[in-house]
């Protein structure tokens, strides 16, 4: 082919190229306009071969070009790619997905093998809520990326036809069929996912693991799971992840890589929640019905948060419909919930309004027994939701939140225990151009309980109460590199407890232990960089102050003595605002991460984390009446320190995921409590409480099938979660300042759930999970006293209750799939602990006819639990 | 208390269950156990010196450490010196000597092998006064899961008064004594014969068929028992030193205790603050024992201390109290419910409880 073509005009059309050269020279082409008719010559050539030129026009398209003899040029074109669209095409047709056809830019800019930028923002559809970490990915190869925090993406693609998957954990897939003839802009809005609808598959999830101990919990995949009592418990799948562990089936709380329960930041809407449990712990205190997304980070905590040592669960709630109203709801055996959202002023105003009860009362007074006053206790508990959202323009939006929850128990005694959550926030949210946005949240929250003795010679409320109305202001930034900076400050109100008689008779005497204010506020900056397709790293740096203000009092102790009230020798009163004690510290975070080739990754992450509240409890299972402490003048902030280390690789085309991480983390000033000491109703808690330091090690391990009829994970932990309190003096040691394990340490925890879809409506779900059984104390000796048998326990936590596991399974069958239906209805049959194993959960002990402790070991469930519940949505 | 409700849910609903756990064994070393209680009152006082058991051992066949040299001494210099009355029991010489209110007192003591231990020293308090005792029938108050066992009983409470200008720590323990009736000349015995075993009478040698005197020495006799709780005072939500309405224990109502009266007697017992640490720890233990969030493990420490090792671990307190006393007395006429006519025992009446014996006590 040695025809050299002179100077053409550009640019033009493949096809107007070919036809002019035919024209002007004795060359034939043979092909049908509509395979190359997208292409075009953008190049000015002057007597340049006409191989060359075709060469280079045609690179990277799935047209090639043959000569049959020096006259006859045959253009052929590939069929791979397009059956590959079209196959991929039809498969998500087949499962219902959103199809959109896009085209940016005119098919005469077309130029193959030129890259060009698609950047936009993700959304929820009719909403004004941004999706963060949504996966944005080339369904036909494996480019992709994420959203960022303002919901902002850029990726690259190639010039020409592409199907693009957009999709997020708890919503609807969009495919978006794009033709890309230029740099543009892309904004896509995804259906919140309806349970009904087939899960997502995350093709490749590596693009979402930002840090090595971030995790995403699916609201379809937490629906679908066997539940106790009928009740779908975000906690209770918090409690599965690697590297959490819970001191009983039924207790409240959770325990994060050898952390404590009071560790861990709970938020929801972006406020803390002091109490995650309803009825001791048996079910979460969260409806998740109304929840929109839960992120659960155990490591490579964003700068964003801080205040507590172990762990970030972030819950956030749903926003009401702007477009239509509709509700759903669910009835279990223990309790009902109903909410129902809409728009009050369509597109603009919105309202999102949720209530769960308990009937267990109802239950509990039908039980026929020999407690004589049975008939007259109560379990009872409800939570409730409201959001309000309007929009201000296209660009801010103000949104009103609101949780309340309340336990109310009463005994078969005449005590009576409430306690409950309160939470309410408004946030201003602002985009003041595509690459900054900023809110402003101003939220009140409070948490408070009431111990009541209703017996006339002893009556008395004893009320505990902390307040802490918090001011939050964040801004996302990402023209050049992801960047979010902002500050908090919450102003705490401690209301250690106050004690009043309640009847004339009543021997109690009044006491009020005098409130403690603190001011606990951060500044936070982190940035993320991204060095070609292998290096990302997120760096932060929070920088957290603690004032403890009066009033108050600070005791001075004999400094040869240990801290008891009788070597108090002087104190120091502070008036109304003065400054007790400061605190403040950097908290450096980074989360790295190296992509080893497109199939795995390793991970790297550092933080630290000031905490300066501390559950005070002298009970391995946390309970109603246990103490928050802030920090003060004896009670330094812990100070955790964690590092990690991951691998992640994904295996056969992306149907397997394997993770494995390490991690070490190591917290100053634990507290612990000292022998018998009194913890309510103290207004001198540094004479029960003793310091310390916590150790935790671990690997943990995951294994996840994503694709096919059966999918799950199997995860195993190996962690160890060591004290050491080693005072001055003996009375504040703990086992003679030797190194011992805490209440939670389960060195061996296995996890694997699956779900098996029988068909799209059917599905078999179940989970089984093992623990090693947590530490406990016993006695070996006993002495009498007086006649009355005293037991000594040599050290603490030098025995284990049993080792742990359960399986539990269910049964769902969903509504049919069609988009538009009037009443979409879900049954779930779940059997709890199946094999009926009578898992302890604690060691107590009844004194033997010699008056001597014997051990007891208690199981709170021990028999299967079936239940038959109903969820709906209209 | 929160336990209860949880154990309401776990039988009635989820099929919860209780299982005695077995204590791995391990090797442990008996440790010294001193018990004593000096008081103001007459005496003679004890201390009892023994060495601690393990679970399986049994508890009540102690091992007495006898031998030993036991010394009071006073913040006047004074020494008393305790006598050894059985092996491992010392006792003041009755009606020579006993504390006195405002002294300090601490204890030595030097076993044969030269080891030496010394108790804190401590200030004798004021016991103050036991103002009320009022016992208050409680209907189906106890036993609810054992019908065979009394379901009534009296619940005891008395209000106390501390004294103005002292610590006001106290403990209070109780003593119950009732009188039963056995039948020991028609105990009987199984005697083999032809046709396989059947019962004879055996009159036991306690009975009025054997005594010389016709009088039985083991038909009647006087039950004590004991408070098996610790129970101390609350000092922090207690006003002007009153003590009201103080629950002290549950006493069963049935056959024996009430077949003729039942005599309760209350004594409130000065401590000083190690001796009230030391019982408080135990209250401690005992409540928490049954706690099933459990509450992690209380180590109690005494007040008694080596002087010759201060490694090594000792159990047990030596207290110096003063002691003041309220009782009542309840008869079956007291009980609104009808209380049956007491059981035929066929036996030893000091065999029948633990603390039983044929000596009237002098009140009776």
């Amino acid at each position: 082919m040695p025809v050299s073509v002179g100077k053409q005009e550009v640019p033009q059309s493949l096809v107007h190229f070919l036809e002019k050269i035919e024209k002007d020279t004795t060359v034939n082409f043979f092909f049908l306009p509509s395979w190359i008719d997208y292409i075009n010559v953008v190049n000015a050539y002057d007597q340049v071969p006409l191989a060359i030129i075709l060469d280079e026009v045609l690179k990277g398209s799935d047209v090639s070009y043959g000569a049959i003899n020096s006259l006859s040029i045959v253009f052929v074109v590939n069929p791979t790619r397009v059956i590959s669209r079209v196959a991929l095409l039809d498969k998500a047709i087949a499962e219902k997905k959103t199809i959109h056809r896009v085209v940016i830019g005119n098919t005469t800019d077309y130029r193959p093998n030129v890259l060009f930028l698609v950047k936009g923002v993700v959304k929820e559809q009719d909403k004004l809520l941004v999706i963060k970490n949504a996966t944005i990915a080339l369904l036909d190869s494996d480019v992709g990326t994420t959203s960022n925090d303002l919901g902002y993406y850029e990726i690259k693609l190639p010039a020409g036809e592409h199907l693009l998957s957009f999709r997020h954990a708890n919503y609807s897939e969009q495919i978006i069929d794009l033709r890309l003839y230029s740099n543009g802009r892309l904004d896509v809005g995804l259906e919140e996912t309806a349970i009904l609808l087939d899960e997502v598959i995350i093709v490749d999830r590596a693009l979402e693991e930002r840090s090595t101990g971030l995790t995403f919990l699916k609201m379809a995949d937490i629906k679908r799971s066997p539940t106790f009592l009928g009740e779908v418990d975000i906690v209770k799948q918090i409690q599965a992840q690697p590297g959490v562990t819970t001191v009983g089936e039924v207790a409240a709380g959770f325990n994060v890589r050898g952390g404590g329960v009071d560790q861990n930041l709970v938020l929801y809407d972006g406020l803390p929640i002091f109490n995650t449990s309803h009825a001791l712990g048996f079910f979460s205190a969260f409806n998740a019905d109304v929840v929109n997304s839960i992120s659960f980070y155990k490591g490579g905590i964003p700068a964003e948060f801080g205040g507590r040592s172990s762990s970030v669960l972030n819950i956030s709630s749903k926003e009401g419909s702007y477009e239509k109203w509709s509700g759903s709801g669910g009835i279990g055996l223990i309790s009902s919930q109903f909410n129902m959202n809409g728009p009050i002023k369509k597109d603009t105003t919105t309202i999102m309004a949720s209530f769960r009860t308990t009937y267990s009362n109802w239950l509990l007074n039908s039980i026929q027994s020999n407690y004589s006053n049975i008939q007259n206790s109560s379990i009872a508990f409800y939570d409730g939701t409201f959001k309000l959202a309007h929009k201000l323009s296209a660009k801010t939006k103000l949104t009103f939140s609101a949780y309340s929850s309340r336990d109310q128990m009463k005994l078969v005694t005449d005590t009576l225990f409430q306690w409950s959550n309160l939470s309410a926030s408004i946030r201003l949210d602002r985009e003041t151009s595509k690459n900054l946005f900023y809110s402003v949240t101003l939220g009140f929250g409070n948490y408070n309980y009431l111990l009541r003795e209703e017996r006339p010679a002893h009556a008395f409320d004893l009320r505990y109460q902390i307040t802490y109305p918090t001011l939050k202001i964040d801004f996302n930034y990402a023209k050049h590199r992801p960047t979010a900076f902002g500050l908090m400050s919450t102003y705490y109100t401690f209301s250690p407890g106050t004690i009043e008689p309640t009847s004339f008779e009543s021997n109690v005497k009044y006491q009020d232990i005098r409130k403690e204010r603190s001011i606990e506020s951060a500044l936070y900056y982190s940035e993320s960089f991204k060095w070609g397709e292998r290096f990302f790293l997120e760096t932060g740096l929070r920088y957290a102050f603690f004032a403890r203000i009066g009033r108050g009092t600070v005791y001075k102790y004999d400094a040869n003595k240990p801290l008891e009230t009788r070597n108090i020798i002087d104190s120091t009163q502070y008036s109304n605002g003065q400054v007790l004690k400061f605190y403040h510290g950097p908290e450096p975070r980074l989360s790295f991460r190296y992509a080893l080739d497109q199939n795995s990754s390793l991970k790297l992450s550092y933080n630290r984390m000031h905490q300066f509240v501390h559950l005070v409890t002298n009970t391995a299972a946390i309970t109603p009446v246990d103490v928050w402490q802030s920090s003060n003048t004896f009670f330094k902030p812990q100070v955790a320190d964690q590092v990690s280390i991951g691998y992640f690789r994904s295996i056969n085309t992306n149907t397997y995921e394997l993770n494995a991480d390490l991690y070490y983390k190591r917290i100053e000033n634990i507290l612990d409590f000292k022998d018998g000491a009194q913890l309510i109703l103290n207004d001198k808690p540094e004479t029960a409480l003793l310091k310390g330091i916590a150790n935790s090690y671990g690997l943990e391990f995951s294994i996840t099938k994503l694709r096919g009829r059966m999918q799950g994970t199997l995860n195993y932990t190996y962690s160890r979660s060591l004290r050491i309190v080693n005072g001055s003096y003996d009375i504040e040691k703990i086992n003679q300042g030797k190194v011992y394990p805490s209440n939670y340490d389960q060195p061996n925890i296995v996890n694997f759930n699956w779900r098996y879809a029988i068909s799209r409506r059917h599905f078999f779900t179940g989970n089984f999970t093992y623990h090693t059984g947590r530490p406990i104390s016993l006695p070996q000796s006993v002495y009498y006293v007086d006649r009355l048998a005293v037991s000594d326990f040599p050290e603490r936590n030098t025995f284990r209750l049993p080792d742990y596991h359960r399986l539990d399974l269910a049964f769902i069958i969903e509504g049919n799939h069609k988009r538009k239906k009037l009443w979409d209805g879900t049954w779930a049959i779940s059997v709890y602990n199946v094999y009926g194993r009578q898992n302890a959960y604690s060691v107590f002990f009844k004194e033997n006819k010699n008056g001597a402790l014997t051990p007891y070991v208690l199981s709170i469930v021990g028999s299967a639990i079936p239940t038959l519940s109903y969820s709906f949505k209209f | 208390m929160i336990n209860k409700v949880v154990v309401i849910v776990l039988f009635f609903l989820l099929g919860g269950c209780v299982e005695p756990y077995p204590v791995p064994t391990q090797k442990i070393t008996p440790k010294l156990v001193v018990d004593g209680l000096i008081t103001d009152e007459p005496g003679p006082h004890t201390v009892t010196l023994v060495m601690s058991a393990t679970l399986t051992d049994d508890p009540f066949n102690f091992s007495y450490v006898g031998g030993a040299q036991l010394t009071i001494r006073d913040d006047l210099g004074t020494i008393i010196q305790l006598l050894e009355s059985t092996p491992g029991i010392y006792k003041t010489t009755p009606g020579t000597w006993h504390a006195t209110l405002g002294r300090s007192y601490s204890l030595k003591i030097v076993l044969t092998d030269g080891r030496a231990y010394e108790s804190e020293t401590q200030l004798l308090y004021p016991a103050g006064e036991i103002i009320h005792l009022t016992p208050q029938f409680m209907e189906n108050s106890i036993n609810h899961n054992d019908p065979a066992k009394p379901q009534d009983s009296f619940g005891m409470y008395m209000d106390a008064a501390g004294v103005d200008k002292s610590p006001n720590l106290y403990r209070w323990r109780w003593i119950g004594i009732y009188e039963v009736l056995s039948f020991p000349e028609l105990h009987q015995k199984v005697i083999s014969t032809p046709f396989g075993g059947t019962l004879a009478a055996d009159p036991l040698p306690c009975s009025a068929v054997f005594a010389p005197d016709g009088l039985c020495t083991c038909c009647s006799c006087w039950v004590s028992e004991y408070s098996s709780i610790a129970k101390v005072s609350n000092n922090q939500f207690v006003s002007d030193n009153q003590f009201n309405s103080v629950f002290l224990d549950k006493i069963p109502v049935d056959r024996r205790r009430f077949y003729k009266k039942y005599h309760f007697e209350v004594q409130q017992v000065s401590l000083s603050e190690s001796v009230y640490s030391f019982w408080k720890l135990v209250s401690a233990q005992q409540s928490g024992a049954n706690n099933i969030f459990q509450p992690n493990a209380i180590k109690i420490r005494g007040n008694v201390n080596s002087t010759t090792n201060a490694n090594e671990e000792v159990f047990g307190v030596v207290a110096f109290s003063s002691i003041t006393r309220k009782s009542v007395e309840l008869t079956q006429f007291d009980v609104p419910a009808k209380v049956q006519y007491i059981d035929s025992v066929k036996n030893d009446c000091r065999t029948l409880e633990k603390y039983s014996s044929n000596i009237k006590p002098p009140f009776w």
